[in-house]
């Protein structure tokens, strides 16, 4: 009887071990665990599609969709069919609905989850916090809940989330931290930081958090100061900061992601993900607005080790993005340069920007043999955006309808690459059902308030 | 086993403190319900104004808050007028998920769920759904603290069926009878049961009653889905069936926990054990109901719960399904099996308990290491002070010094905590804060100098930003984000300052003679009536385990016989335990109070404490009374109500010579007060600030 105890114990004991920490070590990307970074957009914001193994996800107002695409439906993620979903007016019945989510609120997919942080109120409290809802919409849980702290960006990859902490204390100084919170296993969650800007830099963003086989990588944007009145005007060309870091999640170490040679003035402005590498972006800050101006694109091992040069002397102002296959260069950057560096634009709307610039965004397209396959126009007019291509042959896209209050789901068909030669690539709608952007609470308010 | 039954019941009811309690709980349960329905606005505008509300009803729109009646009223009708189109798009929506991949294995939880939810909703038809006032079963539906007047109820009942006889060692002669093991166990139990059964009807007519006639309950042959709140509901009831069935579902609750409390004091020869394990099986089901989401992967012990049970809302408002080994069965079906098979199990262990175990109150081995330990240490003890010995017959023969342990831990934590620095989660607060302590105090030239040069640093940034508009370099790009990022940072937090400064102008007096107060800082404070109840809860709980066994102990021991025969005497050893009790107060007292205290100084160190009520510009009082007279006032009241706690308690342990009683019945009622008072968001300062604000019309 007691041999037999014991065996059983045993048993359970290597079970219980065995099931701990089963994630993927591979240094590259691992579909369905690691971060989906194909759906990363040009403003580097939370991503609103994610990928899962049977069906895409979509943020369409305060709810998230999921499209069959075999069966060509776009429908909630929720499995009760006694719920309204996003026809429900009951605020209380809108938090069960398992597809609600806030607004604005990013999505993400691992490991048959979608995870989201929402705004959760509660009484006189108003808390981030993490949810993760089945692929199937069956089953929606509560994972943590932040207490007076503000989330400013996090991504999940590999069973860990990843945030950025922003809070403020009574001396007015603000903080910044990034913090791993282990998801799954039983207890309570206790959140470590791992990395703090350091404190001599004033921090004005903490760019969009990104992951990729073993690291995560960290964008800082700031100045070398605390205190402006104290820098002398010939000082502030040396005072911008813009840095971005891996951390190392086996070593758990953070270094800078530099090139060889980097000179004071030139800054990694962008890192994309590249046949298992990094494609990094240098822009020089003595050449702000020098739209001739020429720079050269690196690539390197994912810890920002082994710099070479990729594409030597390309045009500075251009955006990449991959979605795993291709290479996307475009020039979208240049054009939201112009705009954003018009004084007009800047601090005064101009209505008229639309006549003064051109918004057309022309796309290069290299396989990975680095041989360009085509060019491209961007079918969007109304203003420069370089939207997330995605994981697979199709890139989905949610057109806005002329009232700005709905959606249709549209895609673009990757296998005509090839086809177009500098001609625009055209959206196919996908679905002619129009989706609401805006909650019927939210239509409510709005009709009550007119 | 008749005879053994009408035995029991007769020996309860001649237990006259058992009656006088029951009748003070039935009681207590009533007003409670009718203080809640007073706190809400419906009691306001379709019980007090009801004469407004009838007029309404009869057609009259020109009645006092006759827009409020019509909002009710429209969204009925609304809703009822809704029900049909969402019983339609149930079977539809259903359709649209079978097309999907998800769907399309037929032998998935997933798919069985959906077909069962489209059947049971079959059923349903939009016809018998009317909008009737439906008031009367909302408020019955939102009140839920019967159960806990009733958990206190079976603590006592527990007591005087089982627990009495057997500390009056008279088990030990009926188990040796002919019918002494199981006829004379099934005997209590079904008296325990009938008991329950009886109190937790009247307590539930009690309310019915008390709501219909507040309120009403309209046509109760309506169908129950006429009520929004019951939108989801899957059965084909109507309104007056399902205020039969939350009645028999609450008796059923009150079934199940009779039988585990029955269980659970046979079982333990101690009913201290026996309550500590009750208390935390009704902690762990709050919490579970609490926490758990409907939609979460452990549905199960949300819905297979007490609380989930005799929440009226849960039970007919919420429709269910629980995944049972791949196959979907309604919750209540799942609730019912798990209760019977519990309440069978519970029956045999109690039943095979009684007649297995030798039914005496006895101790352990943790009291005989500790009275070793109590003996190599006596030597401290030996002296003739009355007041010395009593105290060390409490802290150390009771155990009650780890009540006082705790307490210090607990105090020490708490304190820790409120000298933590604060953090903020946005940039005005954090402005703001650092504004405030800069200048806390009395309002002075420099102070106002000071704000100001505050806002001519943000003019200097913009006319910077102004200058460095049209530049483009890097360098310029850089400092115009510096200067940006410190006007984000400053802007806000400055214009709340501001504000303040001119709601102080506009205050009668002179603004020299005012205060600067960190007011978000102290109204956060006097509105977080959370940390205050729990703070009260737990410091009250260790006041009634402090003095709960002061009596009962030597009571149980008969020692009265031999103390009352000394020198000091019956009122000088009462005196004594008086001053015992009084100790364990001061010290729960300043457990409490210290932490509470230092959150105030932690604000800006008492220094604007000064500042009288009517200055504070987020409030409206009239009354000159000062921040720190307000202070104290509430200090005092806080020590004062403690002390009537503190009084009740003792008085309660005077006349109940049974600690654990005391315990259940003293902390069931403050427990139950707390609820109270967390529910209605209210504690001792917002009390006193409601009570300033009426009575100088302020």
């Amino acid at each position: 009887m007691k041999k037999i105890t014991t065996g059983i114990i045993l048993v359970l004991t290597i079970c219980m071990i065995a099931s701990c920490g089963k994630s993927a070590t591979k240094d590259s990307y691992v579909e369905g665990t690691d971060f989906q970074y194909q759906y990363l957009d040009s403003f580097a914001s939370l991503n609103k599609q994610a990928k899962g193994k049977k069906a895409s996800y979509f943020v369409i107002g305060s709810y998230i969709y999921q499209l069959d695409e075999k069966a060509g439906l776009l429908t909630p993620l929720c499995n009760k069919s006694n719920c309204l979903h996003d026809k429900e007016k009951d605020e209380k019945r809108m938090e069960e609905c398992n597809a609600y989510i806030s607004e604005d609120a990013g999505i993400a997919y691992m490991d048959g989850y979608i995870y989201t942080v929402m705004l959760k109120c509660s009484e006189n409290d108003i808390c981030d916090t993490l949810y993760k809802i089945s692929e199937d919409g069956a089953t929606k849980e509560k994972v943590y809940q932040w207490n007076g702290q503000v989330v400013d960006n996090w991504c999940v990859h590999r069973n860990v989330c990843y945030f950025v902490e922003h809070t403020y204390n009574a001396d007015g100084q603000e903080f910044y931290k990034v913090k791993k919170l282990q998801l799954g296993g039983m207890g309570k969650k206790k959140p470590k930081i791992i990395y703090e800007p350091e404190t001599n830099i004033t921090v004005f963003a903490m760019g969009a958090l990104s992951a990729y086989g073993n690291h995560l990588y960290i964008n800082v944007d700031g100045a070398k100061t605390k205190d402006v009145k104290k820098v002398a005007k010939k000082d502030w060309a040396k005072k911008s900061y813009n840095k971005t870091f891996q951390y190392d999640l086996k070593k758990n170490t953070i270094s800078e992601i530099r090139v060889p040679q980097q000179s004071e003035t030139e800054q990694v402005s962008t890192i994309t993900f590249w046949q298992n590498k990094l494609l990094i972006h240098v822009m020089d800050c003595e050449k702000l607005h020098q739209y001739d101006a020429k720079s050269n694109v690196y690539t390197a091992d994912l810890d920002g080790k082994n710099v070479t040069v990729l594409l030597k002397d390309m045009p500075a102002y251009r955006e990449y993005s991959s979605d795993g296959t291709y290479l996307y260069i475009s020039d979208c950057a240049e054009a939201l340069d112009r705009i954003y560096s018009d004084p007009k634009y800047q601090y005064n709307m101009d209505h008229d920007i639309k006549k003064k610039y051109d918004f057309t965004v022309k796309i290069d397209v290299y396989d990975k043999k680095m041989k360009r396959v085509d060019q491209m126009e961007s079918p969007i007019k109304s203003f420069p955006t370089e939207l997330p291509y995605g994981i697979g042959e199709r890139m989905y896209v949610l057109e806005t309808d002329k009232s700005g209050n709905g959606v249709s789901l549209a895609y673009w068909d990757k296998k005509k690459l090839g086809s177009y030669h500098g001609k625009e690539y055209t959206f196919t709608k996908l679905l002619e059902q129009t989706y609401s952007v805006h909650d019927q609470q939210q239509l409510q308010e709005e009709s009550g308030e007119e | 086993m008749g005879n053994l039954y009408l035995c029991e019941w007769k020996k309860l009811f001649r237990q006259r403190f058992f009656i006088v309690v029951s009748l003070a709980l039935l009681l207590g349960n009533i007003l409670l319900l009718v203080q809640y329905e007073k706190q809400t606005e419906v009691y306001t505008f379709f019980y007090q104004q009801k004469q407004q509300w009838q007029k309404y009803q009869q057609g009259d729109t020109h009645v006092s808050k006759a827009e409020v009646y019509q909002s009710f009223v429209e969204n009925e009708e609304n809703y009822v007028d809704s029900y049909g189109d969402f019983l339609k798009q149930v079977p539809e929506q259903a359709d649209r998920l079978k097309q999907t991949e998800n769907y399309q294995q037929r032998n998935t939880y997933l798919y069985r769920d959906l077909e069962k939810t489209v059947q049971d909703y079959k059923k349903l038809s939009a016809d018998g759904i009317t909008a009737d006032p439906s008031i009367g079963v909302k408020e019955l539906a939102s009140y839920n603290y019967g159960i806990y007047v009733q958990m206190v109820f079976l603590i006592v009942l527990a007591y005087f069926v089982v627990s009495s006889e057997r500390k009056k060692g008279l088990f030990l002669l009926t188990k040796g009878t002919r019918r002494g093991h199981l006829p004379f166990v099934s005997a209590k139990t079904v008296t325990m049961l009938s008991a329950g059964i009886a109190y937790s009807l009247l307590q539930e007519c009690g309310n019915l009653g008390v709501i219909g006639w507040l309120y009403g309950y309209g046509d109760l042959n309506r169908k129950i889905q006429s009520i929004s709140i019951f939108r989801d509901c899957s059965l084909s009831i109507t309104v007056g069936q399902g205020l039969l069935g939350v009645v028999l579902v609450r008796v059923a609750v009150c079934v199940f926990c009779t039988v585990f409390m029955a269980c659970l004091t046979i079982l333990f020869r101690r009913e201290g054990t026996a309550i500590l394990i009750y208390s935390v099986f009704v902690g762990v089901e709050m919490f579970l109901e609490h926490s758990i989401g409907m939609s979460s992967s452990l549905a199960i012990f949300k819905c297979v719960n007490v609380f989930f049970c005799w929440d009226m809302h849960s039970m007919f408002g919420t429709y269910k399904n629980l995944n049972i080994f791949g196959y979907p069965i309604n919750q209540w079906m799942v609730v019912m099996v798990v209760a019977l098979v519990f309440i069978a199990l519970f029956l045999i262990l109690s039943f095979y308990a009684f007649s297995s175990r030798f039914q005496i109150s006895s101790g352990n081995l943790w009291e005989g290491v500790k009275e070793k330990i109590a003996g190599i240490t006596s030597f401290r003890w030996h002296h003739t002070s009355v007041y010395r010995f009593e105290f060390r017959k409490v802290f150390y023969q009771e155990k009650k010094g780890f009540v006082m342990l705790f307490l210090l831990i607990w105090c020490l934590l708490s304190t820790k905590d409120v000298l933590k620095p604060a953090v903020y989660d946005t940039a005005a607060s954090g402005e703001y804060h650092r504004i405030l302590s800069k200048i806390s105090g009395p309002v002075t030239e420099e102070s106002l100098t000071y704000i100001q040069e505050q806002r001519e640093e943000l003019q200097a940034i913009n006319k910077q930003l102004e200058k460095l508009k049209y530049k483009s370099t890097k360098a310029a790009q850089t400092e115009q984000q510096l200067l940006m990022h410190e006007l984000e940072m400053r802007e806000e937090g400055t214009e709340l300052v501001e504000e303040q400064r001119d709601l102080l102008l506009q205050k009668k007096g002179n603004i020299l003679n005012k205060f600067w107060m960190d007011e978000k800082s102290y109204l956060a404070f006097f509105y977080d009536y959370k940390y205050d109840l729990i703070a009260f809860f737990i410091a009250t709980v260790a006041l009634v385990l402090w003095i709960s066994d002061m009596e009962s102990a030597d009571d149980r021991k008969g020692l009265y016989s031999i103390l009352y025969t000394t020198k000091a005497g019956k009122a000088k050893i009462r005196n004594r335990k008086g001053l015992v009790c009084l100790t364990g107060m001061f010290f729960s007292l300043i457990s409490m109070l210290i932490p509470q205290c230092m959150r105030y100084y932690n604000i800006d160190h008492f220094k604007s404490v000064k500042q009288s009520l009517a200055d504070i510009t987020s409030l409206h009082f009239t009354t000159t009374m000062s921040v720190g007279s307000f202070l104290f006032i509430l200090l005092l009241a806080k020590i004062v109500l403690f002390g009537i706690v503190c009084g009740f308690l003792f008085l309660l342990v005077r006349k109940i010579p049974n600690a654990s009683i005391v315990i259940g019945i003293g902390v069931g009622l403050i427990g139950v007060a707390i609820l109270l008072l967390w529910y209605f968001h209210m504690d001792m300062t917002i009390f006193i600030l409601r009570m300033l604000t009426t009575a100088v019309g302020g």
